[in-house]
């Protein structure tokens, strides 16, 4: 069934409803998807369109992350009952559902968490940055909190900015780099902090 | 507390996996008609003995799937529960299944999870609603979605990369041995290759070999990764009393657990310590059977980095020991410990959502003794796995002879 729809798009899947290929070319794996596969760039109006790469939207609860980030500066989400720093944004505390939230500006240091090294696009529009280094990045929080199970590191999806793919490493330290982008938006990615600019 | 052993696997019917399908395309409710009626068969009961479902998204219609279905299919049932797991659907729905009927409320049900492709629409358009839900894999991109904001304008779509992270990290905290990871195919495809069902049989593969495939996301290579086909499969769970009259031995459902804290791993607390741990340790203690007592395990595996960690995770070796695990057992139908008999959706194929289910229909075959030259002889007790997303929703069985 969903196999076929997207033959190359969202490449791998194998544990979702909706399992794409890698295999681009053998990933067709039935006669329909040699129809459907041009869904891989096909608009929500069927006809063929130019991929274009998903950009985040900004929501209420979201706005003043995006907002911070256009101005160079990470703010994030800290619940004011049990010390946790959330992220993504929410409406209330992961870890205890207050909606006592508050944004607290950071200084966007972390580590790798771990990272992968995609040799073929997650996806066609990101062709172009192949190979993507696509990374899970901590951010620990000196401040202390007010119970003891609060969480003081958050993660976030994000991408590396080497030159030098092959040294990164679980642990690593890295700092941040603001991408603007043309649509207004602003990416938070990482570069190695010992890594000559 | 739990199951009490009192539902049973008793029908099963499976589509032969196909790389380029040369059948007539079918809609998901034709294939539901098609899988329930030989699975009905292969129990020796009817369509009207039917009076549950548990479904999963069909394509026809996202919404009111076990209405649709049990319309379609002429059934009258007391229990229409539709399941959202991803991978994990055949698992969670075998349970779900055996709960109800254990509760009484009704003693036939039928699971099914199809995957064939369906016919073109007459005008050649892209369906709307697939175009947009199958856009990102298995992401969503709805407004307000935290993938749709967070992950998916850096590229973190689809399985492969997120699988790819969390090996990246069990080799930076425990070490890596890429050929221990390549056995784990390896054996699988020596499985496959006593199954003529299988889409791999008669073609084995060498350690070498799968480290000479494509890398497609650091450190997963091309063969470690699924083949996507054609098919789909069926059960027929039924009480222990309706079992005494169906035509094989029954499948018992013993234990079961389920797990999840998160859609996204970077997310979720410890992405090594993965969600069927607390799955399997309830299904095992639920059904009161040892991990030593598994005659063959049914590992989910949509890459091999998962079937490492459900090793490791359901309690089958400590954690960190899963390479040497794999490296110091013989994981084949001939082996000291079994896996994946039917060659493992990396050998038998990944049928998309319903790749699940042939571990599932495995499992019963191998318990019923069917398995033919690759079946494990004495083989009483089995564990099947399911993983959905990207390690995110697990679930466990135990299944038993009767």
């Amino acid at each position: 069934m969903v196999d076929g729809d997207t033959p190359t798009i969202g490449s791998g899947a194998a544990c979702a409803a909706t399992a794409a290929s890698a295999r681009a070319g053998a990933g067709a794996a039935t006669a329909a998807s040699a129809g459907v596969g041009a869904g891989v760039g096909a608009g929500i109006t069927g006809q063929p369109t130019a991929i274009v790469k998903p950009r985040p939207r900004p929501t209420p609860t979201s706005q003043p992350f995006w907002d911070a980030l256009r101005d160079e500066r990470i703010v994030l989400q800290r619940c004011g009952d049990c010390g946790s720093w959330v992220h993504y944004p929410r409406s209330r505390c992961v870890v205890c559902l207050s909606g006592a939230l508050e944004w607290i500006e950071v200084s966007g240091r972390g580590t790798v968490h771990t990272f992968a090294i995609a040799r073929v696009p997650t996806a066609p529009p990101f062709a172009d940055e192949v190979p993507q280094i696509l990374a899970v990045v901590e951010i620990g929080a000196a401040a202390s909190a007010a119970v003891a199970s609060a969480v003081l590191a958050v993660r976030m999806s994000t991408t590396l900015v080497t030159a030098h793919p092959e040294s990164i490493t679980v642990g690593m330290a890295v700092e941040p780099v603001f991408d603007h982008g043309a649509d207004g938006m602003t990416l938070l990615r990482f570069r190695p902090a010992d890594e000559p600019r | 507390m739990g199951l009490k052993g009192d539902a049973a696997i008793v029908g099963i019917a499976e589509y032969t996996p196909e790389r380029r399908y040369s059948g007539r395309p079918m809609f998901d409710l034709e294939q539901w008609a098609e899988l329930s009626a030989w699975a009905l068969a292969d129990a020796g009961l009817t369509s009207r003995d039917v009076n549950g479902i548990v479904t999963s998204r069909i394509r026809e219609s996202p919404h009111f799937v076990p209405a649709t279905v049990a319309e379609y299919c002429g059934w009258s049932v007391n229990l229409a529960e539709n399941v959202d797991l991803g991978g994990a659907n055949s698992v969670g729905a075998v349970w779900r299944a055996a709960a109800a009927i254990e509760l009484g409320l009704c003693d036939v049900v039928v699971a099914a999870v199809v995957n064939r492709p369906p016919p073109l629409q007459p005008e050649g358009a892209v369906d709307p609603f697939v175009a947009r839900q199958y856009a990102f894999g298995a992401s969503s991109a709805e407004w307000g979605s935290p993938q749709a904001e967070f992950e998916l304008p850096f590229g973190h779509i689809a399985q492969n990369s997120g699988y790819a992270m969390i090996a990246q990290r069990y080799g930076a905290l425990y070490g890596y041995d890429e050929r221990a990871m390549a056995k784990i195919v390896v054996d699988q495809r020596t499985n496959a290759c006593a199954n003529p069902e299988a889409v791999f049989f008669g073609k084995p593969v060498t350690i070498d070999d799968v480290l000479s495939s494509k890398m497609i996301a650091d450190p997963l290579r091309l063969l470690e990764i699924v083949m996507p086909v054609a098919g789909g499969a069926a059960v027929v769970i039924a009480s222990r009393e309706v079992a005494r009259r169906t035509r094989h031995r029954p499948v018992f459902i013993t234990g079961c657990g389920e797990h999840l804290a998160h859609k996204t791993p970077t997310y979720t607390s410890d992405m090594l310590h993965t969600p069927i741990g607390p799955a399997a340790d309830t299904a095992f203690a639920m059904a009161g059977v040892a991990r030593s007592d598994v005659d063959v395990a049914q590992l989910y595996d949509c890459y091999t980095i998962t079937v490492l960690l459900t090793i490791e995770d359901s309690g089958f070796c400590a954690k960190g020991e899963g390479m040497a695990f794999v490296r110091d057992h013989d994981l084949t139908y001939r082996g000291d410990f079994p896996v994946n008999t039917h060659g493992g959706q990396l050998g038998f194929g990944q049928a998309g959502g319903a790749g699940g289910m042939s571990q599932v229909v495995e499992a019963a075959r191998q318990v019923r003794g069917e398995a033919g030259v690759r079946q494990v002889p004495g083989c009483d007790t089995a564990y099947v796995s399911g993983t959905g997303g990207v390690m995110s929703e697990q679930a466990a069985l135990i299944v038993q002879g009767g």
